[in-house]
């Protein structure tokens, strides 16, 4: 799987089919923090807080399989797998570990954003094989 | 919190669309059946509390990402 993440943008708004798990908040800004590299962040518009580093889970893990529910597709308004973007939200304090067991699914068509929590014994602190 | 005493096959309706069915009840094990529309978010309790809280846990304040090192990767199995 490729290093590089195959999305390039810089900023762009999302809106959150239902609300992250633990906030109320609906409307963020996604930003590429570096086109060479899958970092993201993910900040709620027109507040200093919450704000979340968020990496594509497609260039930072291999192997990894994931469901998407049709129902949470639908919301998105997903027509096609390739315009999505998977994204596992970091715990910097933790050390750079990223909750997999609840990835966001974001429509860079539709700018539609959704956690899909996984029923399943993924880990909510994964390490990555980071350099730090 | 409303406490009601339910058998196997019986169930509790909720709002105008949304149903809790007792499907089958073993030792101390109860499988529950939900029919509610696709908005309606349906979470084992344990793993709700667990996302919610990882996800409060990693919230940051946007000030600080500027002050955030990002590492290098390389694709973990």
């Amino acid at each position: 799987m490729s290093r590089s993440t195959k999305v390039k943008f810089e900023t762009t708004t999302v809106q959150f089919v239902r609300p992250l798990l633990g906030f109320n908040d609906d409307t963020f800004e996604l930003a590429q923090h570096d086109a060479d590299y899958p970092w993201f962040t993910l900040s709620v518009a027109d507040a200093d807080f919450p704000s979340f580093i968020v990496v594509d889970l497609a260039a930072a893990f291999t192997g990894l399989s994931l469901d998407i529910p049709d129902d949470i597709a639908a919301d998105l308004n997903a027509q096609d797998i390739d315009d999505l973007l998977i994204l596992g939200i970091v715990n910097v304090a933790d050390g750079f570990t990223v909750n997999l067991a609840g990835p966001l699914v974001v429509n860079l068509i539709a700018n539609t954003i959704a956690q899909v929590v996984q029923d399943t014994d993924l880990s909510t602190a994964a390490p990555l094989n980071g350099d730090n | 919190m409303l406490v009601l005493t339910r058998s196997s096959n019986a169930g509790v309706q909720i709002g105008d669309d949304i149903e809790v069915v007792v499907l089958e009840i073993k030792g101390d094990t109860v499988k529950l059946g939900f029919s509610a529309p696709r908005s309606v978010r349906i979470l084992r309790s344990e793993i709700a509390e667990q996302i919610s809280s990882k996800n409060q846990n990693s919230a940051v304040r946007t000030a600080s990402l500027d002050n955030i090192a990002f590492p290098a990767l390389e694709a973990t199995s």
